[in-house]
């Protein structure tokens, strides 16, 4: 009897831990079809400047094509600033690449000509970078002119603060070659750093960048962006490991900290 | 091409490290080098160009310098197609040092000639090199390389002739056709190779004899030396000083040497027609052997001979009709052919940024490439990247034919820029036109959204509480050394005024904790952590920080201030003439430089590569200081200044600027235009 109560027992934890998982990935299918019209994909063109030693050398024009996530129905959106500012990391990397920390003879800067909000619909909005935050690498834009209907936005104030090894809920946008269909990818938590703010780190990669990560219960736990902090002498050897070693890591923002920068967007 | 003239240059200067091992000339022969020099030296230019070349849908400029050599009193100078034929300003230097601006007469990029004229501000006289008989040039006689080598002060390196047949060697396929706007320079030109070092710069500089003639330009390295020989120099710059161009003949022939294989005594080998030629028309076949044309033998059995069968051709009367003798199947058949007026290979690439394209009208040539029989419509050459026609969808590639735009045809560059204007002049938003196109045959619309670019505001960057020190993490081992240990926090290192001094803050002192809160930095990756803390606050309320000073325990209220404007975010101001970029100084220029708290002047944040201001040596962080003698305090002043110098178009433009610890002043020349 005793022995059959255990093999029962056994028995259930074997078959309910996958219809937790199972749960938990059809809880998660319907945050996507929720949210999945909010996650946009940006167009920026860029002109980008390399300079030596105060000299101009070379200038092209660069498309960068990034994902954003709309916050507010009127079309405020929100992405990496990383996204629009490839010359300031480019310049970092060589920086640290010459064991100098910087290069001041080598400059590249990056300066938007042209930015686009593509909808899930394919529609495009032109719009325009309102608000920067080199700090917490966010940049916020706005169509230039107000979209016809309000646009499908992941609401911020509606957020949770997720424990270690919780399962969080990334969601993306694949651009062209992916013929724009939206994505996903389930991620635990695998650190939480509490100084000097808290992020969120999730376990295993995700190149998502500017994206919202929620908690499968639908509540909204961040924005994913990249956080920076000096390098300092960054060798080689060091890069191998990884963006670390380049002072830089991926991490979840809270979504109350991109709510409370927000406030700062101007209206136009 | 630009490249394989990088790598053409790249062989001369490694040919250069191994001529340093030649012995020093004797007392004789310096004598005979002085007095050669002594007759050309004079009338060699070192020549400084803003050159065009077109990039990624761009017109881009770039300086670059050659060498000249001035062959007529008034003021004619030959130098290469390479060096001045595509160029927005050319200034030369006289070997007196005199700096005079020089305009373009003419140029050919068959030959690599280019013909300047010398515009001093008042007429006058310049010394004269002339041209010897190449003819009398022989293998092993000693040259002379003049020039600007590296854009130096003119220079001259000795050699002999190596050869006075040199062609591109066919080894070194696929660059043994050495092409110039889409010309083969090597079907007309053998050159003159010598062992004279020459290095970049030196390109368009004479290659004289000892008796101080030019007997050739100086053109390529390719570990020997080769300059285009004088009497094709010089029949080329005649031609383009009398018409401004040179007219030459075509009759769409395509010649070979003989087969090695061929028993053939005379000849060329027809390689056969170009579709609709004269050739064509005369019933020239492929397989042919020319044996003679206009009365002249022909014989071709080498590569090297090919060069003198094109001049030939080429010198042909245009519309006159002349005889051509053929063997086809061992007997001889007359042909009357009669030559046409040939036509550049490629047409002048312009750029046209509402379309974010560079393009060009369709040649006989590029139509017959193309393979359309009709040479109506602009041939894309280049997209720029995420601009208008590359947002297109689906977007233009080089080499589409643009027919129509807007329903209207265009047949030429002028049409398209004449219905462009029509669409766009009365407003600066964006107009929609639908755009027909033609490729690989297929005829496509398009809609592009026509535009110039323009930055955009980079947007503001948040704002946020700020106490205005800089500080350091108190590691362990310095909290040891402080006799701190045990503590953690930061040491403030710098005070830069505002609520921190109000507040008393000093250089020295430890910041504990923040409101009581611990301050628990201690690595140097901590060293965000406190002005991240103080970034939590709301701008203008006040935080108690916690302090060491001397060793006792301080409380510091300190009134938080709004974080200072970043540079980007200061006022510019963009000078399109001179095509620079200033703008205010920021505060964190102030703390980066150490500027004085009064410091005024403008910071120089821009400099476009080949625009006057670049030309100038005026640097990215340089500090703008006056104008012509103005003070230029602000952006404003810069603005209002550069706007009554748009108007006079004064000749030259001084800035004082300072950079770095220096103050020097900056003369700006310029080109009205």
């Amino acid at each position: 009897m005793r022995r059959t109560a255990v093999i029962a027992g056994m028995a259930a934890c074997l078959l309910s831990w996958p219809a937790a998982a199972q749960d938990s990935r059809v809880a998660a299918r319907d945050v996507v079809k929720k949210w999945q019209a909010a996650i946009v994909n940006v167009r920026i063109v860029l002109k980008m400047r390399m300079s030596m030693g105060g000299r101009e050398m070379q200038a092209s024009d660069d498309p960068v094509d990034a994902v954003g996530t709309v916050i507010d129905p009127s079309g405020l959106t929100v992405l990496s600033l990383g996204a629009l500012n490839p010359g300031a990391l480019m310049s970092k990397i060589m920086g640290a690449n010459s064991g100098s920390g910087s290069d001041p003879q080598v400059e590249i800067t990056s300066e938007p000509t042209e930015v686009k909000i593509r909808l899930s619909n394919g529609q495009e909005l032109p719009a325009r970078i309102v608000l920067r935050d080199e700090d917490l690498d966010l940049a916020f834009l706005r169509p230039v002119r107000k979209p016809d209907k309000p646009l499908v936005s992941i609401d911020l104030n509606q957020s949770a603060k997720p424990s270690l090894l919780d399962q969080v809920l990334v969601l993306t946008r694949l651009g062209r070659v992916g013929g724009w269909t939206a994505g996903a990818s389930l991620h635990d938590v695998g650190a939480i750093i509490e100084k000097p703010r808290t992020f969120y780190v999730l376990g295993g990669t995700t190149s998502s960048m500017g994206t919202p990560a929620f908690l499968t219960n639908g509540k909204v736990v961040g924005l994913l962006t990249l956080r920076q902090i000096e390098a300092g002498r960054a060798s080689m050897a060091s890069m191998m490991g990884g963006s670390e070693g380049l002072g830089m890591l991926g991490v979840i923002l809270p979504a109350a900290d991109v709510l409370e920068i927000a406030k700062q967007a101007p209206e136009k | 091409m630009r490249g394989l003239f990088a790598t053409v240059l790249f062989c001369g200067v490694a040919a250069a490290a191994s001529a340093q091992a030649v012995s020093p000339p004797s007392a004789e022969d310096a004598a005979a080098v002085e007095a050669a020099l002594a007759k050309v030296g004079p009338s060699l230019v070192r020549i400084h160009v803003v050159s065009i070349d077109y990039q990624d849908g761009r017109e881009l400029k770039r300086e670059a310098s050659g060498s000249g050599t001035i062959i007529s009193a008034d003021g004619h100078v030959v130098t290469n197609h390479h060096v001045a034929g595509k160029t927005r300003a050319i200034r030369c230097t006289l070997a007196s040092r005199e700096e005079i601006p020089a305009e373009l007469v003419g140029t050919d990029p068959l030959s690599d000639i280019a013909i300047l004229k010398l515009r001093p501000a008042t007429p006058r006289r310049f010394p004269v090199a002339s041209f010897g008989d190449v003819a009398k040039l022989k293998v092993g006689d000693r040259v002379l390389a003049l020039g600007s080598p590296l854009a130096l002060s003119q220079s001259v390196t000795m050699g002999i002739v190596s050869n006075t047949e040199m062609i591109m060697p066919g080894m070194f396929w696929p660059f043994n056709r050495m092409t110039l706007d889409g010309e083969d320079v090597g079907s007309i030109v053998r050159w003159i190779g010598h062992d004279a070092p020459i290095f970049g710069g030196n390109s368009g500089g004479p290659l004289i004899n000892m008796q101080g003639e030019i007997v050739g330009v100086n053109e390529i390295s390719l570990g020997l030396a080769g300059a285009i020989p004088a009497d094709l120099a010089k029949e080329v710059a005649d031609a383009l000083i009398r018409d401004g161009r040179v007219n030459r003949a075509w009759i769409g022939l395509e010649v070979q040497p003989l087969l090695s294989s061929s028993k053939a005594p005379r000849g060329a080998l027809v390689g056969g027609t170009i579709d609709g030629s004269p050739a064509a028309a005369a019933g020239f076949q492929s397989g042919d052997l020319l044996v003679k044309i206009a009365g002249r033998d022909v014989l071709v059995r080498f590569a090297e001979e090919v060069p003198i069968f094109n001049q030939l051709v080429m010198r042909l009367a245009v519309g006159k009709a002349v005889e051509a003798t053929v063997l086809r199947n061992g007997a001889e058949k007359t042909l009357t052919v009669t030559p046409t007026a040939r036509e550049s290979v490629d047409a002048r690439i312009r750029e046209l940024p509402l379309f974010g394209i560079t393009a060009s009208n369709l040649t006989s040539w590029s139509a017959k490439e193309l393979k359309r029989s009709t040479r109506d419509g602009i041939r894309v050459r280049g997209i720029r990247p995420g601009g208008p026609a590359d947002d297109a969808k689906p977007a233009l590639r080089p080499d589409d034919v643009i027919v129509a735009v807007d329903k209207q045809p265009v047949g030429a560059f002028e049409a398209l820029e004449r219905t462009i204007d029509g669409l766009t002049k009365s407003t600066a938003e964006r107009v929609p036109a639908l755009v027909a196109f033609e490729r690989s045959g297929e005829r496509l619309l398009t809609v592009i959204e026509l535009g110039r670019p323009g930055l955009e505001d980079p947007g503001l960057e948040a704002r946020k509480a700020w106490v205005p020190i800089s500080v350091q993490v108190l590691t362990r081992e310095l909290s040891e050394q402080l006799g701190l240990s045990g503590k953690t926090g930061v040491r403030v290192t710098r005070v830069f005024g505002g609520s921190a001094e109000a507040a008393g803050l000093k250089v020295g002192d430890v910041i504990t904790a923040l409101d009581g809160n611990p301050l628990e930095a201690s690595q140097p990756s901590d060293a965000e952590l406190f002005a991240t803390m103080i970034r939590q606050y709301k701008i203008g309320s006040t935080a108690t920080l916690t302090v060491v000073r001397d060793a006792k325990e301080l409380t510091v209220p300190v009134k938080l201030d709004t974080s200072p404007r970043l540079p980007r975010e200061m006022k510019k101001y963009e000078d399109t003439n001179f095509e620079f970029r200033v703008r205010d100084i920021a505060a964190a220029d102030r703390v980066s430089a150490r500027l004085p708290a009064d410091q005024t002047g403008v910071l120089v944040d821009a400099v476009r590569e080949g625009g006057w201001a670049a030309l100038g040596h005026l640097a990215d962080g340089d500090m703008l200081l006056t104008i012509d003698g103005d003070v230029v305090p602000d952006v404003e002043a810069v603005q209002r200044k550069m706007a009554t110098i748009a108007e006079a178009k004064p000749r030259t433009v001084v800035l004082k600027v300072r950079r770095g610890i220096r103050t020097f002043f900056v003369e700006l020349e310029t080109g009205w235009r």
